[in-house]
């Protein structure tokens, strides 16, 4: 380190490698974004999608190939995949557990319960059918349950990060197990359908539901920003919280609201994702620190360019087959987190 | 200036009393000491006064402010505490130090805001550790990074629970001789602690805290051999030595 810089210097110099990362994570994600207009497991070729994609080729069955399916299907994993990425994170700050995240606390599974008991019991054919009970609105109802008994927990009595995540582990069984009695007494055309609604595949996605999303993430991502100084604070726990005049209830409410908001949007909208919620922040956490104003963008960038990555392998590894992208991350995902935390390095210094 | 009247504090409705109608006056350009043995009730009076725990029976004023109506925003501007803590935290020492501007940050830290940071960086000789993680520097030095954090926020009143405790004899002085100095310029300064030695250097007012109750409270004459039996139950002899009074414990181990 230069000495001779003043310390405002230093730290400046600092923010640039966080704004240059922020920079890189963004030139990437449009690359990749392009990128996945471009593949496919099969019909369109590549060169095709290159002259369809900038009008060279104006043929029309290959123009709704790009703009509408491949388009729709990219945007759905570019805005899921930085709700999940941010949604974690949120989740991860909040609770103060770096287990945290909408699949390892069982927020996922609740919500794709809630879509189960929508899909079997109400019979919610596509998503808007049956306004109260379809799958958003329930999928919404209990994620934010899971969240609220999750934080009554941690905060009444006390519990600590590991016990959190096994909380996580039991919610995760009990509402799997709700999940499958549904099934078992469903009717087979139903349970195809939850079954199907439960794999994370964002073939299901479309234009409505990226609007939606886009809306919900926008929101979520100005109020979390606007919170990242009480972020910063909340680091180091909620007593020096609020001795930094943070109201930490209010605060941890909104957040947690938000954030599971983005899960149950994303379950309901393409099924269970995992591992990106967890993967992403932990990624960004290593490369530019915790300083909240730069991590919670940058989260939200990495989740949306792993998800893009994942769905491009999930169509072009098996020729012809869409494989559900869920499968994909999990199957990418775990083995590079615990790469992750083997090469873990903090030294001690002085 | 801390004002506390008949202030009573249990954990719960079945729990005992910890605090028992505590009465305390924290003037301003004075250092005052709590002492007292482990669970006799100086951190949770410290979190009384500072907002964390809900004041249910009894009133703490700070600089005029009710504590239990005043919204903590406002009241983390006239009141800072330091506090021992023991975690993770991969913001760097600026950005922790910067944290003591928060009640006045909204959402970028203004010029003045890095000023101040950058002057406390200087003082306290931390120049050379500026972008280094919270988590990576030794105890120590986390405890000087937790004090400059406190003086970043301007507040009026400080309160600091057992900071010299990670400190090596040189940060120690140089921690005391900067809370003397803010004694100079008027603050009130509020010191649990637990060496009787440091808080006779330190110290011009003492509370004796004794199962949450003030037991004593006066000048350097209460720091005495039959107090301090009393309080904590030890053997000791008090010796004028050079004119600083000195705390020998009896104790052959």
């Amino acid at each position: 380190m230069n000495n001779s810089l003043s310390p405002f210097e230093q730290y400046k110099i600092n923010i640039r490698k966080k704004r240059i990362a922020l920079l890189f994570l963004f030139v990437s994600l449009i690359i990749i974004f392009f990128f996945s207009l471009l593949i496919n497991s099969g019909g369109l070729s590549f060169s095709k999608s290159i002259s369809t994609l900038f009008g060279i080729d104006n043929t029309s069955s290959y123009k709704l190939i790009i703009f509408n399916i491949r388009l729709n299907r990219t945007l759905a994993a570019l805005i899921i995949g930085f709700a999940l990425g941010i949604s974690g994170l949120i989740m991860q700050i909040n609770l103060r557990n770096p287990l945290a995240s909408p699949s390892t606390l069982g927020v996922s599974s609740s919500a794709l319960m809630g879509a189960t008991i929508s899909i079997i019991l109400f019979n919610d054919k596509n998503i808007y059918s049956a306004p109260i009970f379809s799958t958003i609105p329930m999928a919404l109802l209990f994620s934010l349950i899971t969240i609220t008994f999750i934080v009554v927990l941690s905060r009444t009595k006390k519990f600590s990060p590991s016990a959190v995540a096994v909380s996580g582990i039991a919610i995760t069984s009990f509402t799997a197990a709700i999940t499958t009695i549904l099934q078992f007494f469903a009717s087979d055309t139903l349970l195809a359908s939850s079954v199907h609604f439960s794999f994370g595949d964002l073939s299901r996605a479309n234009q409505m539901n990226n609007i939606i999303m886009i809306i919900s993430v926008f929101v979520s991502l100005i109020i979390f920003m606007l919170f990242s100084n009480k972020y910063n604070a909340i680091y180091y726990g909620d007593e020096l919280a609020i001795s930094l005049g943070v109201n930490i209830n209010v605060v941890r409410f909104i957040s947690l609201f938000f954030a599971s908001l983005l899960c149950a949007l994303s379950v309901s909208f393409v099924g269970v994702i995992g591992f990106i919620g967890i993967l992403s922040p932990h990624i960004m956490k290593r490369f530019i620190g915790n300083e909240a104003r730069y991590l919670i963008p940058s989260s939200g960038l990495l989740g949306s360019i792993i998800l893009i990555l994942c769905d491009i392998i999930s169509r072009i590894i098996i020729p012809n087959f869409n494989l559900p992208v869920g499968a994909v991350t999990a199957i990418i995902g775990a083995p590079f987190f615990f790469f992750i935390l083997i090469s873990k390095k903090e030294q001690k210094n002085d | 200036m801390i004002k506390i009247n008949n202030l009573s504090f249990k954990y719960n409705k079945n729990s005992n009393y910890i605090l028992k109608n505590v009465n305390l006056n924290i003037s301003d350009k004075k250092i005052s000491i709590i002492l007292g043995n482990n669970g006799a009730g100086k951190t949770t009076l410290f979190k009384c006064i500072s907002g964390i725990l809900p004041i249910n029976e009894g009133r703490v004023l700070v600089d005029g402010l009710n504590v239990s109506t005043t919204p903590n925003r406002i009241l983390s501007k006239k009141l800072a505490y330091v506090f021992q803590v023991n975690i993770e935290s991969n913001l760097t020492v600026y950005e922790t130090i910067l944290l003591g501007r928060n009640p006045y940050i909204n959402f970028y830290p203004t010029k003045k805001d890095h000023d101040i940071v950058s002057k406390l960086i200087n003082e306290f000789n931390l120049g050379e550790y500026i972008n280094y993680s919270f988590s990576s520097l030794s105890g120590g030095y986390q405890q000087k990074v937790m004090i400059a954090r406190a003086l970043a926020s301007n507040a009026e009143t400080f309160l600091f629970d057992e900071i010299s405790s990670n400190l090596d004899i040189s940060n120690k002085l140089f921690i005391f001789s900067l809370i003397k100095e803010l004694k100079s310029r008027g603050k009130s300064i509020f010191i649990a602690l637990h060496d009787l030695n440091d808080a006779l250097v330190l110290g011009d007012y003492f509370y004796m805290l004794k199962d949450g109750i003030i037991y004593k409270e006066g000048n350097k004459k209460i720091i005495n051999k039959k107090n301090i039996n009393e309080l904590y139950n030890i053997e000791v002899e008090v010796k004028n030595i050079e004119g600083v009074e000195h705390v020998i414990y009896k104790k052959n181990l």
